[in-house]
C-alpha cells in the first residue's frame, strides 16, 4: 500500500529514476568506459564536450564523464556510509535519553544543543586537517575516503536522536510497552524490540533526506580542499580544480561535477518527500 | 524583560565554555602541534625545544594547559598568528565586519524573498504560482551553493562581457574574453585591484555575485517551511473568526496570519545561523572576500590554530548572540510567551 502511495508521487518516481541511472553509471562505469579515471592523456586536455567525451576532458586530458560515475562512487558511498553512523549514534542517543529521561534526557539534549549551534562545517574543516596526520590504513583508503565517513558521520546524529528521542517519550507510555513491562521484559528488549520497530517510519524519512546532506557536506569539504584527496575524484574535488580552470572559460569541469551533486541531492530530497506521504499512517487510502 | 535576557546570557557561558573545551582538544590532538613548527627549524637544538616547550608549558597536563589558555581567553588574550605573528583578535578584527556586511545583505534579501513567496503560496495553494514556488524551492535547497558561485562567475565574469571600445559594436554575450572587452560585473574581492578607496558604485559592483550567491543559502528551505506555517494557521478558527467579523482581507493576512506563521519560522531561522556561517566561507573563499571565513579556510591550510581556534569561538558567540536576537524577537511576534 505504501508502495502505491509512493508511485502516485510523480517526483518521487523521476527522482527515484534518476537516482537509479546514476547508481547504475557508478557502479558499471568500468565497463562502458573506454577511459581510466587516473591516467592522463596529455594530448587531450581541456576539450569541450564532444562525441568521444560527452562531457568534456580535464587539465589532464581525463575523460570527465568516467571521472564523474567513478567519483559518484565515492561521493554516494560517503553519503550512505556517514548517513548509517549518524543514524546509529542517533537511535542509541536519542533512545537512551528519550527511555530514560530526567538527567540522561537532560545530559543528553544539552550535547545535542550544543552540536546543533556549532558551526559545522568549521569544525569538519579542522577535524579533516587533524585526520591527515593520523596514519590509520582504514581512514587513509581512497583518498581519506574512510576518515571522512567518520568526521560526516559524528557530525550527522543531531536531528535523528532528536526525532528518536521524541518518539521514545510518547511511545514508552503506550500499554503496550507497559504490558511488556508487566511481564518482565528488559530494559533493553522494551527499548529494541518494542519501541525501536515502531520508530522506523521517521527514522526512515530522516535517514534519507541526511543522505543529501552528508553528499552536499562532503562536497563541500573536498571543494575546498580539506576532503578526499586526487587523484581518487569525488564530484567536490573535482569542482576544487576546475575553479581557476572556469575563470579561462572552460565552463564544463565544474558544471557536470556540480550537476551530479545538484541531481542526486534533488532526488533524493523528492524521494524523501514520497517516502514521508507513503509511509504517513495517518493517510487512508 | 532584561531578567530574561541575563538568564539566556548566563545560560550560554556553559555552551562556549562546552564549545572551548571541544575545539582546544581536539586541535591538541595535533601530532606535533605548536612546536611542529620549531622543531623543523635548523637553529634550534632539541635542548631549545625541550626549554622552549617548557616556556611555554607545553610539558604540563592537557587541562592545566586548557585552564592557562581560557584565563588568557576570558582576559582578551587570543595569541598570536603562527604564520603573521598578529595578534589572533586584531586579525579577526579586520575581517569580522567584511563578513558581517555580507551576511547581512545576503541574509536580508533571502528573507524579503522567501517570506513574501512562501506566505503568497500558501494564500493561493495550488495555484500555478504555487506549483511553480515549489518547485523552485525544491531545486533552491539542492543547489551546492558553491557550485552556484562557480556558476555565477561564469556566467556574468565571463561569457558577459561589456564592450568597452565602440568599433567592438554590441557585444554582450561574446562566449569567449576579447582583449578589450571588460566582464560585466566583478568576480572577486571588495574593490578594483589596486584600489585603495572605491567609490560606492564599484563596493555594490563588488557585492553583486556574493551576496547573490550567499543570499541562495537557506531560499528553498524558507520558502518551504514560511507556506508550510502560513498553511498551518490559515484554517485556525481566529482567521475565520476575523473574516466573519469583516475585517478587509489584507488585515486578516497580515494582522493575523502572518504574523502568526512567521514566528516558528523564525525559530527555524535561528537554528540555520551556523549553516550560514558556513556558507559565507564558500562565499569569502570563492570571490576572495577578505571575510573571516577566508581567513579560515587560509589558515587550515598553512596550520595556524590560534587563528582557528578564535575563529571557531567567535562565531560560537555570534550564533549564541543571533540566537538571543531571535528569541527576543519571537517573543515580540507571539505574545503569549511571557519570559518571566
Amino acid at each position: 500500500m505504501a508502495w502505491q502511495q509512493f508511485r502516485h508521487h510523480q517526483m518521487a518516481m523521476v527522482g527515484s529514476i534518476i537516482l537509479g541511472l546514476l547508481i547504475f553509471g557508478a557502479i558499471f562505469v568500468s565497463v562502458f568506459s573506454p577511459y581510466s579515471p587516473t591516467d592522463s592523456s596529455l594530448r587531450e586536455r581541456r576539450e569541450p564536450p564532444s562525441i568521444q567525451h560527452p562531457m568534456g576532458t580535464d587539465t589532464l586530458g581525463r575523460d570527465l564523464m568516467t571521472r564523474i560515475f567513478y567519483g559518484g562512487r565515492i561521493s554516494l558511498s560517503i553519503g550512505l556510509g556517514a548517513t548509517l553512523l549518524g543514524v546509529f549514534i542517533g537511535i542509541f542517543i536519542g533512545s537512551m535519553a528519550g527511555y530514560y529521561g530526567g538527567k540522561t534526557d537532560e545530559i543528553l539534549m544539552r550535547l545535542t544543543d550544543l552540536f546543533l549551534s556549532l558551526p559545522r562545517i568549521f569544525l569538519l574543516i579542522i577535524m579533516a586537517i587533524l585526520l591527515r596526520q593520523v596514519e590509520i590504513p582504514i581512514l587513509k583508503a581512497n583518498g581519506d575516503m574512510g576518515g571522512i565517513i567518520l568526521i560526516l558521520g559524528l557530525l550527522s546524529w543531531t536531528s535523528v536522536a532528536r526525532l528518536v528521542r521524541g518518539q521514545f517519550l510518547s511511545l514508552k507510555e503506550k500499554e503496550f510497552v507497559e504490558s511488556a513491562r508487566t511481564i518482565g521484559a528488559s530494559h533493553s528488549r522494551i527499548i529494541f524490540k518494542h519501541i525501536l520497530p515502531n520508530t522506523a517510519t521517521p527514522i526512515i524519512v530522516a535517514a534519507t533526506l541526511l543522505v543529501a546532506r552528508n553528499i552536499i557536506s562532503e562536497s563541500g569539504l573536498s571543494f575546498l580542499g580539506f576532503g578526499v584527496q586526487p587523484p581518487t575524484p569525488t564530484w567536490g574535488n573535482m569542482l576544487n580544480a576546475a575553479q581557476d580552470e572556469m575563470r579561462k572559460g572552460n565552463w564544463w569541469m565544474a558544471f557536470f561535477p556540480g550537476l551530479m551533486i545538484f541531481l542526486t541531492v534533488i532526488s533524493i530530497n523528492y524521494i524523501g518527500d514520497g517516502l514521508r506521504d507513503a509511509l504517513d499512517p495517518r493517510k487512508v487510502k | 524583560m532584561t531578567h530574561y535576557i541575563l538568564r539566556r546570557l548566563i545560560y550560554a557561558i556553559p555552551l562556549l565554555i562546552l564549545v572551548s573545551i571541544i575545539v582546544f582538544f581536539l586541535i591538541s590532538l595535533a601530532p606535533g602541534g605548536p612546536m611542529a613548527a620549531f622543531e623543523e627549524n635548523p637553529n634550534l637544538t632539541p635542548e631549545d625545544v625541550v626549554r622552549l616547550e617548557e616556556e611555554f608549558g607545553l610539558n604540563q597536563p592537557i587541562y592545566v594547559r586548557y585552564w592557562k589558555w581560557a584565563q588568557r581567553i576570558a582576559v582578551g588574550d587570543w595569541g598570536y598568528s603562527n604564520v603573521t605573528h598578529q595578534p589572533v583578535l586584531k586579525e579577526i578584527g579586520h575581517r569580522l565586519p567584511n563578513t558581517l556586511q555580507l551576511m547581512v545583505v545576503a541574509f536580508s534579501i533571502t528573507l524579503l524573498i522567501a517570506i513574501p513567496i512562501g506566505l503568497y503560496s500558501a494564500l493561493h495553494q495550488y495555484s500555478l504560482f504555487d506549483h511553480v514556488a515549489t518547485f523552485f524551492a525544491f531545486v533552491g535547497q539542492a543547489i551546492p551553493i558553491f557550485w552556484f558561485g562557480l556558476i555565477l562567475i561564469i556566467i556574468f565574469n565571463v561569457w558577459l562581457n561589456n564592450p568597452v571600445s565602440p568599433n567592438h559594436g554590441f557585444a554582450w554575450s561574446h562566449f569567449t574574453q576579447c582583449a578589450d572587452c571588460k566582464p560585466l560585473l566583478p568576480g572577486g574581492g571588495m574593490a578594483p585591484y589596486g584600489v585603495d578607496d572605491p567609490t560606492l558604485w564599484q563596493r555594490l559592483q563588488h557585492m553583486i555575485l556574493p551576496v547573490t550567491m550567499l543570499a541562495m543559502f537557506g531560499m528553498g528551505t524558507y520558502t518551504r517551511y514560511m507556506r508550510g506555517q502560513t498553511l498551518e494557521v490559515i484554517y485556525q478558527d481566529y482567521i475565520r473568526t476575523a473574516r466573519s467579523k469583516g475585517l478587509p482581507e489584507r488585515l486578516v493576512v497580515m494582522r493575523h496570519a502572518f504574523k502568526n506563521a512567521l514566528a516558528p519560522v523564525i525559530t527555524i531561522i535561528a537554528l540555520d545561523l551556523p549553516g550560514l556561517f558556513g556558507g559565507a566561507l564558500f562565499t569569502e573563499t570563492i570571490f576572495s572576500w577578505p571575510g573571516m571565513g577566508r581567513l579560515f579556510y587560509r589558515s587550515a591550510q598553512r596550520g595556524d590554530y590560534p587563528l582557528l581556534m578564535g575563529i571557531v569561538m567567535i562565531n560560537a558567540v555570534l550564533i549564541i548572540i543571533f540566537n538571543l536576537l531571535a528569541d527576543l524577537s519571537y517573543a515580540y511576534l507571539d505574545p503569549r510567551i511571557r519570559y518571566d
